[in-house]
């Protein structure tokens, strides 16, 4: 029994991951805390709730989603975000707006209620794990978190781009006194950060439902993992959504009303003890060298 | 070919630093700017870089107006700024680093900089002052850049690595023009043929930097002597 509640925070801990790793990467690079990383949430679980319920199949909708929640984040930066390059204060303001404006389209066009998820096949069925039915679903969880924090690992650690990504986390003018134009750079994690959050999006509606609330709902969760793991480190996020989907799903089944309040408490004493996050930077460090 | 600044002028959110400053860097050139604390010669440097908010006169390349070029213009076209604390990227590796900075291989400044090969993988927060400021020089070699601009490199270092350096800087020279700002009036003279006097935001003299001590305005602008003269 404990195997399969350990197996269900586990596949959590997989969709807080993917969910998560975009907003920490935008930070990281942008110094924003994406609020409308919830709007290009709630953009992918219904793209992927429409082309479901037209005959495609999960993966492709889910892949298609993702896709559509990247190309929404791209227009917005494009056209909202960069002209307040410079200005982060003015640039969190729009993302919260983008966020609003999101929710309320979704709530406009598709109503209120909680649609069905029609899910079918492999995919709606149940394995035996601990002598209790584990969702096939939930399996695709964890491979979807793994081969993406692979994906991430290998575009941030082993191209020429992920470096210069990673150079302009640490320090814009740095990079642009390698010759690096961080602008572009900028705009494809943003790109990023949407794909991945859209892709989640996909990924949540036949757990978590698929209704205007849901990008609002798993907003401050991953605020929290983001925080515990540390602004700006993949590694850090994906150990921070083990410990906040493993403490979901243990403390949901012994005392499920103080599920909530134990996450909010892991991030309390991770601040406490480690105001940088668990593998984020020491702060104060960042880009002394700026104008 | 020459880096060229004219009447430059700059502020400082808002408050005006350089008021004019004149100088020219030739290839092959290492060239001292030279003044007291608070002179302005980080500023000279950073606003050579697009860095500081320029307000007025010109910054040249092979007589081009740089305008109000971007910073990351500046460095593709050959301008390489190294700054006081060597201006590494802290969380990447010597290797990471050094493929950042140019065009070249990272393996080509094992030859000038070998003490690197052993700190190759070595994360840049970890090394010592003296071994990021290596780093730092290797990178600008590196980048195969034609103008270094080096604010204070001896800073901190002891005499021994101040050698190593000051070899390092010799190296630099066979392929570019160098502008380095230092206090360190004996590692200065060392390395340098000519020099740029600063005062309160402007140039007030220059020469070969063997007549350095003859210059009328050495004890005002080193502060040496009655250096209360100058703020009068
Ligand atoms: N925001 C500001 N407003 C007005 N003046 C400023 C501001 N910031 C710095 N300054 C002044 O600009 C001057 C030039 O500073 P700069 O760093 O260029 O000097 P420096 O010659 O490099 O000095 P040091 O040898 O100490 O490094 C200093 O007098 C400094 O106090
Ligand atoms: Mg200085």
């Amino acid at each position: 029994m404990i195997a399969n509640v350990v197996l269900a925070g586990i596949s959590l801990a997989a969709f807080y991951f993917v969910l998560s790793a975009g907003l920490s990467l935008v930070f990281g690079i942008m110094g924003v805390l994406n609020f409308a990383s919830a709007g290009y949430f709630l953009v992918g679980l219904y793209a992927a709730w429409y082309m479901l319920g037209h005959g495609s199949g999960f993966l492709v909708a889910a892949l298609a989603a993702g896709l559509i929640s990247g190309v929404t984040a791209l227009i917005v930066e494009f056209v909202m975000l960069r002209p307040l390059y410079r200005n982060p204060g003015g640039q969190l303001l729009t993302t919260l707006g983008v966020m609003l404006i999101l929710t309320e389209a979704v709530n406009w066009v598709f109503g209120p209620q909680i649609q069905q998820e029609p899910m079918q096949g492999l995919l709606a069925s149940t394995l035996p794990v601990g002598g209790l039915p584990f969702p096939v679903y939930r399996l695709l969880l964890i491979a979807s978190g793994l081969v993406i924090y692979l994906l991430l690992v290998a575009l941030l650690r082993g191209t020429s781009l992920g470096l210069k990504v990673r150079a302009g986390v640490e320090s814009q003018t740095l990079a642009e006194l390698s010759g690096i134009r961080v602008l572009p750079l900028r705009s494809l994690v943003y790109a990023l950060g949407g794909i991945l959050a859209g892709f989640a999006g996909a990924l949540y509606g036949p757990f978590g439902g698929v209704y205007p609330g849901a990008g609002t709902d798993t907003l401050l969760l991953t605020f929290i993992v983001v925080v515990i793991g540390g602004l700006g480190s993949v590694g850090g996020t994906l150990v921070a959504s083990l410990i906040i989907g493993l403490a979901e799903a243990l403390v949901g089944f012994y005392a499920p009303n103080l599920a909530l309040t134990v996450n909010v408490l892991a991030m309390i004493i991770v601040l406490i003890l480690r105001p940088q996050g668990l593998l984020g930077r020491a702060p104060g460090r960042r880009d002394t060298h700026a104008a | 070919m020459t880096l060229q600044l004219s009447a430059l002028q700059a502020s400082l959110q808002g408050a005006p630093v350089l008021h004019a400053v004149d100088l020219d860097v030739k290839p092959g050139q290492v060239l001292a700017l030279l003044g007291r604390n608070g002179a302005g010669k980080t500023t000279t440097l950073r606003t050579i870089m697009g860095l500081t908010q320029q307000t007025g006169g010109h910054v040249r390349l092979d007589g081009r107006d740089l305008g109000g070029a971007p910073t990351w213009q500046r460095a593709r076209i050959g301008i390489y700024f190294v700054p006081e604390d060597g201006g590494v990227f802290q969380e990447l590796s010597v290797l990471e680093n050094l493929r950042l900075a140019g065009r070249g291989q990272p393996e080509q400044v094992l030859g000038a900089f070998p003490e690197l090969k052993a700190l190759w993988h070595r994360r840049a927060a970890l090394l010592s002052g003296g071994e990021r400021k290596i780093l730092a020089l290797a990178r600008a070699a590196l980048s195969g850049s034609r103008w270094l601009l080096i604010d204070e490199p001896s800073l901190g270092l002891a005499p021994a690595v101040l050698r190593r350096l000051g070899q390092a800087i010799a190296a630099l020279r066979a392929e570019a023009g160098v502008l380095l700002v230092e206090q360190n009036l004996r590692f200065a003279q060392s390395v340098a043929d000519d020099y740029v006097l600063m005062q309160r935001g402007s140039t007030v003299d220059q020469g070969p930097i063997e007549a350095l001590r003859e210059s009328p305005f050495f004890a005002q602008a080193m502060s040496f002597g009655s250096g209360e003269g100058d703020s009068a």
